[in-house]
């Protein structure tokens, strides 16, 4: 973890009202996010992946959303005792985002280029002609084939990919200290998922922006990140390099993530899914959240385990670690 | 650039291009009409009075010998002008508050939405009388009761197309990348929401002319001697076993208006409808 953090998130608690009271979707999470790097986050759908996103940019669905405890500080500043203004500043400019719908997330009655210039005219005060011809340059940086003619065309003309390409071209626009990727290749068909991810890597080290790329994906993991961390009922469940945790995972659901994926070589070999599924945030065991669907639980698992060092720079919050 | 090449739609489909032909002919009668009408519309002529029509008098005279074609081509700009103005005052403040209601939610929306359906639990004709009997019977109370009357018509629509539209990605994605409420609310929802209530706003000019001209039968819109379209049915109305005609021509004239503006939404609908349209 060599590099300083670009971000961190200490204990961090996300809850959303609901009829049975609120109810964390996120609990205790800590996080230093390495500047310059790809960083991964990964696990299963309702893990609290996307919470922490919308934590990070302060957009939770309000009311029912809202941050309870923890501090969240970004170059300097803890974001959320900024004033909103303030955290408008910053969405778009220094931490942007793109996300998992490219059919959904470019505005279908304006011109791609224009939504683009929006943000570079609203954040960075350019000229519409200046806008214009930086809007040019962001799309030519994104690979979208003829940027010019393209910054007048509707998102309909576009294809998937074309249009993540000039998501990213709009997340871009303003060098970003922080990228935040939600899903970024989920909807997409997987040779585009590849140039998307690609372009992602090749943008980071362009820029030397930190990416956090929030994915189920391990494969797409293990393509672009150093580093990841998983995520398991709103807490980070184990941390490694990417190299090590795929080598040797810790945590036993991070085992058993690995168990339950697909593999291209070799045949005959069964799945191991992971018994049972992800328990309520309402009904969360006391201790350890996972012991439920754990192969090795005992009787330590009914108290909270630590976050122990397995290996240097390997963390994982299990009382068994393995690896 | 915005493309208008969905409106050359309108040229391919027959009705839509004879309700633009319709209005185009009306709009061309109201600006151009009253320089060529072939009489002064308020003067009386009581010798020649419902008199059938003539090469003198194309649409024959009414009851006080006043020649009827020139009264209903200067008719024409009037009911064009209520149609224009009073969907105005329907559609600006009917849209304002259908965004509002629909993007902020909560205790802002029951309260407009409650407001609104209050209007709405009149029948609009006679809410319509309603304002018109508090303000007093003129012309632009006339506009304004038929504009009041159909607020809550614009608020419900606008408000239904924003509770979807903001849950959208893009939307969100704006706040995501900074946006204010203003910035989102009227650059990237508010034209999202148009195609809907630009068709509602032709057939309303329709409806608009149709009830105008009702509360100028009823004695509570335009005044006589105007020569509203309305008023004039009304008075041809004791008339109508001697004199069809008096009745005839200004009711053909209001059929017009009225078919027009409806074959253009109807028109506009088929062309705007995004399910529709081809990439």
């Amino acid at each position: 973890m060599g590099a300083a953090a670009v971000l961190s998130i200490s204990g961090l608690r996300t809850e959303f009202r609901t009829r049975r009271g609120p109810v964390a979707a996120v609990d205790g999470l800590d996080l230093e996010l390495p500047a310059g790097e790809t960083f991964g986050l990964v696990g299963e759908s309702g893990c609290g992946k996307s919470v922490t996103a919308l934590s990070i940019l302060r957009l939770l669905p309000r009311p029912a959303g809202r941050v309870a405890a923890g501090s969240i500080r970004f170059e300097g500043e803890d974001l959320l005792a900024l004033p909103e203004a303030a955290m408008r500043r910053i969405r778009g400019n220094r931490i942007s985002m793109i996300f998992q719908e490219p059919m959904t997330s470019l505005n279908p009655v304006l011109p791609v280029g224009f939504q683009i210039e929006e943000v570079l005219r609203k954040h960075r005060g350019l000229s519409a002609r200046e806008a214009r011809a930086e809007a040019g340059g962001l799309l030519a940086r994104v690979g979208m084939p003829d940027p010019q003619s393209r910054l007048d065309d509707y998102p309909h003309q576009l294809s998937g990919g074309m249009r993540q390409r000039a998501m990213i071209a709009i997340a871009l626009a303003c060098r970003p200290a922080l990228m935040i990727a939600d899903e970024p290749t989920t909807a997409l068909d997987v040779t585009i998922q590849a140039q998307i991810l690609e372009l992602i890597s090749r943008l980071q080290a362009e820029f030397g922006m930190s990416v956090l790329l929030i994915t189920h994906d391990l494969g797409v993991v293990a393509e672009t990140c150093r580093e990841a961390a998983v995520m398991y009922a709103g807490r980070i469940v184990e941390r490694a390099a990417v190299a090590r945790l795929y080598a040797r995972p810790a945590h036993p659901y991070t085992v058993g993530l690995f168990r339950s994926l697909p593999r291209a070589v070799g045949r005959g070999g069964k799945l191991t899914p992971i018994p049972g599924t992800v328990p309520h945030p309402a009904e969360l065991p006391p201790g350890c959240a996972f012991q439920e669907r754990c192969f090795q639980r005992h009787a330590a698992c009914r108290e909270d385990p630590p976050w122990a060092e397995v290996a240097t720079g390997h963390f994982a919050r299990c009382w068994k670690p393995l690896g | 650039m915005p493309s208008w090449e969905p409106l050359a739609g309108l040229w391919r489909s027959r009705s839509a291009a004879l309700g633009l032909g319709l209005i185009a002919f009306v709009l061309g009668v109201a600006l151009f009409g009253p320089a060529v009408a072939p009489h002064d519309p308020f003067r009386t002529a009581p010798l020649e009075r419902l008199a059938a029509p003539s090469a003198a008098h194309p649409f024959g005279t009414d009851s006080l010998g006043r020649d009827i074609l020139s009264r209903v081509i200067h008719g024409a700009r009037i009911s064009i002008l209520i149609g224009l103005i009073s969907v105005s005052i329907s559609l600006f403040p009917g849209t304002l508050l259908g965004l509002l209601a629909g993007y902020f939610g909560g205790r802002l929306d029951s309260v407009i939405m409650r407001a609104m359906d209050m209007l709405l639990a009149f029948p609009a004709i006679l809410l319509a009388i309603f304002i018109t009997a508090i303000l007093g019977p003129s012309l632009p109370n006339t506009m304004i009761a038929v504009g009041v009357v159909y607020i809550p018509h614009y608020a419900r629509i606008v408000r239904s197309s924003v509770l979807a539209l903001k849950e959208q990605l893009f939307v969100q994605a704006i706040a995501h990348l900074g946006g204010g409420h203003g910035r989102i609310l009227f650059r990237h929802v508010l034209p999202n929401a148009l195609p809907p209530i630009i068709v509602y706003a032709t057939l309303g000019m329709g409806t608009a002319v149709l009830q105008a001209a009702a509360l100028g039968f009823l004695g509570l819109g335009a005044q006589p001697p105007q020569p509203e379209w309305g008023v004039m049915l009304s008075e041809g109305r004791q008339y109508l076993q001697i004199a069809p005609h008096v009745a005839a021509f200004p009711g053909g004239a209001i059929f017009i208006l009225v078919l027009g503006f409806n074959l253009l939404g109807d028109g506009l609908r088929d062309v705007l409808d995004p399910t529709l349209r081809a990439l």
